[in-house]
């Protein structure tokens, strides 16, 4: 759809994205030394940290990815919240306390507090630098999706000017600022979402049976206009194509009983059934229900478990997408209406991801599952920007409570995701060609003020993640890297500096990859990141804390292998066939049978530490 | 090097609360792609498995972190 932007929403936005900028400013301008800008003196206040786990954590991907997944897929969407929410036990119970212990600043350090080399530093912070970056796109691309509609900008636009505010964010203030920055958004997103929820509840559902037309095959013969022929790849998918004498091409698709009608999008030459897209002809708005249970028409002030059993026994009118490889027009993309029962959404494989978990066979597609939910598991004790806050609270026992905390807040949230998500489902203001815009999209269903809340609280939240992600990467390179480089540390002052021109430089990459990744959708995007940290950090992590076999060598090799093996399994997959290279069939051009792939590649780097670890042993005693 | 890791009892427990996870964790999983037809069954308020399990695995997450806290608090 066409981004719309409205005068009341851009102050509100302003204002609340001015002062709180305003404020991590005030707040971070004493950090002047290393201890000062990367870990903000280890002097948060464990609570306030722990809000600002949750606001970290809560990134662009669980605020418009989750909820735009369920509001598409439903239950699917659910399951990474529920694996990312399993991640955080992981690193309470296992990693939290002796990474502590261990480390000063970074993720590299606390690796390397044992065996002191280079090599294992520089390769931590490779990954940590690259983990970061994976982790960067999907925030980036969440920046642009916001502004599109809220400035009426194109969504390269709101890449950018993300990336040059976080920039200034983190060139001048480091640690407290953003934490700051991720408390006060950590807070008004639970506080803000609560209150949406409680609205979505007292709103109800509506029956709206007149959303899907379907017409029976005589009347199809008759309808006036010109019948195009179409290439095979359309009709292999049951649409024929009819050109009214405005010009208009309307697209049918043929179905039990009769043919309904589709909307089309060519996003190349900018043209919505045919016509060159404006406000008056564009994609219209989408979800709604279709029939409630029993013979009731509408079905108000639900308490939750009412609000979910009405749902799972109605029927919803979903518009799922095609994209049709035109050999005249290019990619064209289809939005066929297409009514689901509710507890086909309600259970998990809604998804095409894990439609495999629909079937009784075992299949490719079910261990996709198993190791999308593994890489959550194991992939929140390996994020680096989640890590280094266990440095900015004074002693073990502010770590514990921070991280119950921080578990608390998100676990709520994410309940409360499932709601807007099912929300958005039913609300008749989604975008059929953009599922990452639905919770704002919702919120703007409810009127101008809380779709400006709502885009603001979003904004922040990818300011706030993008800064702590582009601090743990400048930290990596100017404490780890740069050391490495040099062969000796920086002083104090030249730590900060070297930091802050990785800052920016690393925030111009992430613009970059911003642009160039901007079609896909955002959660699947940090699932990838997921994937990476946990097999390139986490074996690294585990086995220096509890097996004392572990060489030098040993983690290096881990680390590498870990990396190496998961970008390079993620770029042959079908997911990257589809979504990145874009190419017509996925399935077939991809070199590898499933698009997750933790399952093997912690094993992988598991296994390389300890045949490495076993081979250098007599060499390192 | 690894005498100040402190891997002491308090750690056995931190690991025995996360087995209790990664119980209901990887049975939610194993249902999921083994029993689907179990993950639609309506329980209780009329909501189905599916949704209840996961509500579970988010107050698990909370109750057990609870739990760990207030114990090691106590050790300290």
């Amino acid at each position: 759809m066409l981004p719309s932007s409205s005068t009341l929403a851009i102050i509100i936005f302003m204002a609340f994205a001015g002062l709180v900028l305003g404020i991590s400013f005030w707040l971070g301008r004493k950090a002047k030394s290393a201890a000062g800008y990367f870990a903000a003196h280890g002097e948060v206040h464990w609570f306030v940290n722990g809000i600002a786990f949750a606001g970290d954590y809560l990134s662009a991907a669980s605020f418009l990815g989750i909820c735009g997944m369920i509001a598409f897929f439903g239950y699917d969407g659910f399951l990474y919240a529920i694996g990312y929410l399993a991640g955080w036990l992981v690193a309470l119970f296992v990693v939290a306390e002796p990474l502590r212990k261990l480390g000063k600043f970074t993720f590299a350090d606390a690796l390397d507090a044992k065996f002191g080399s280079r090599s294992i530093k520089t390769t931590a912070a490779l990954s940590t630098l690259i983990v970061s970056l994976f982790y960067l796109i999907p925030q980036m691309v969440g920046a642009g999706v916001l502004v599109k509609p809220l400035l009426g900008l194109p969504q390269e636009a709101g890449v950018i000017i993300v990336g040059f505010l976080v920039i200034a964010i983190v060139t001048t203030a480091g640690m407290v600022s953003t934490t700051w920055v991720q408390f006060i958004k950590g807070t008004m997103l639970v506080v803000f979402c609560t209150i949406l929820v409680a609205m979505i509840l007292a709103r109800g559902f509506t029956e709206k049976p007149g959303d899907y037309q379907r017409i029976d095959a005589a009347a199809f013969a008759a309808l006036p206009g010109e019948r195009l022929a179409v290439d095979k790849v359309w009709s292999d998918k049951q649409l024929s194509r009819i050109r009214l004498a405005d010009g208009r091409v309307q697209t049918w698709k043929e179905v039990a009983g009769g043919y309904v009608l589709c909307q089309t999008l060519n996003k190349k030459a900018k043209l919505v059934d045919g016509l060159p897209q404006t406000p008056a002809n564009d994609l219209k708005q989408v979800g709604s229900v279709l029939d409630l249970p029993g013979d009731s028409k509408e079905a108000r002030n639900l308490s939750p478990s009412e609000f979910l059993s009405t749902l799972q026994d109605s029927t919803v009118l979903t518009w799922p997408e095609t994209m049709i490889k035109d050999p005249k027009e290019g990619d064209v993309f289809v939005y066929a209406p297409t009514p689901r029962k509710g507890e086909e959404l309600l259970t998990p494989g809604g998804s095409s991801t894990f439609k495999a978990l629909k079937g009784d066979e075992f299949t490719w597609g079910k261990l996709d599952f198993i190791s999308l939910m593994l890489a959550l598991f194991c992939g929140t004790a390996s994020l680096p920007h989640i890590l280094i806050r266990y440095y900015t609270v004074k002693d073990a026992s502010a770590v514990r409570k921070s991280t119950v905390v921080g578990i608390a807040a998100i676990g709520f949230f994410y309940i409360l995701t499932l709601f807007l998500g099912l929300g958005a489902m039913a609300s008749g203001a989604m975008d059929p060609s953009s599922n990452n815009m639905s919770a704002p999209l919702l919120a703007r269903s409810y009127g101008e003020w809380p779709f400006a809340l709502v885009c603001a609280i979003a904004f922040t939240t990818v300011l706030g993640t993008v800064a702590g992600l582009i601090l743990a990467a400048s930290g990596a390179v100017a404490h780890d890297i740069m050391a490495g480089l040099l062969g000796h540390d920086l002083d104090e002052a030249a730590k900060v500096k070297a930091g802050k021109i990785a800052a920016v430089v690393v925030g111009i990459l992430a613009m970059g990859l911003g642009i160039l990744f901007k079609d896909m959708n955002v959660n699947f995007l940090v699932g990838w990141a997921f994937n990476v940290a946990a097999s390139a950090n986490l074996p690294a992590l585990l086995m220096i804390l509890f097996w004392k076999g572990t060489t030098k060598q040993g983690v290096a090799a881990s680390i590498s292998v870990g990396l190496i093996s998961s970008i390079g399994w993620i770029l042959c997959s079908e997911q990257a066939c589809k979504d990145v290279y874009k190419l017509a069939d996925p399935a077939n051009a991809a070199l590898v049978p499933f698009s997750q792939p933790a399952i093997l590649t912690i094993p992988l780097a598991f296994l390389t530490l300890v045949l490495v670890s076993l081979a250098t042993r007599k060499k390192t005693i | 090097m690894r005498h100040d890791l402190d891997q002491g009892q308090t750690s056995r427990r931190g690991l025995a609360l996360f087995a209790l996870y990664v119980l209901a964790y990887g049975g939610f999983m194993t249902v999921a792609v083994c029993r689907p037809d179990l993950m639609a069954k309506k329980i209780g308020n009329g909501v189905n498995l599916a949704i209840h399990w996961g509500f579970a695995l988010i107050a698990l997450a909370v109750l057990l972190s609870a739990i760990y806290m207030v114990a090691k608090g106590k050790d300290e």
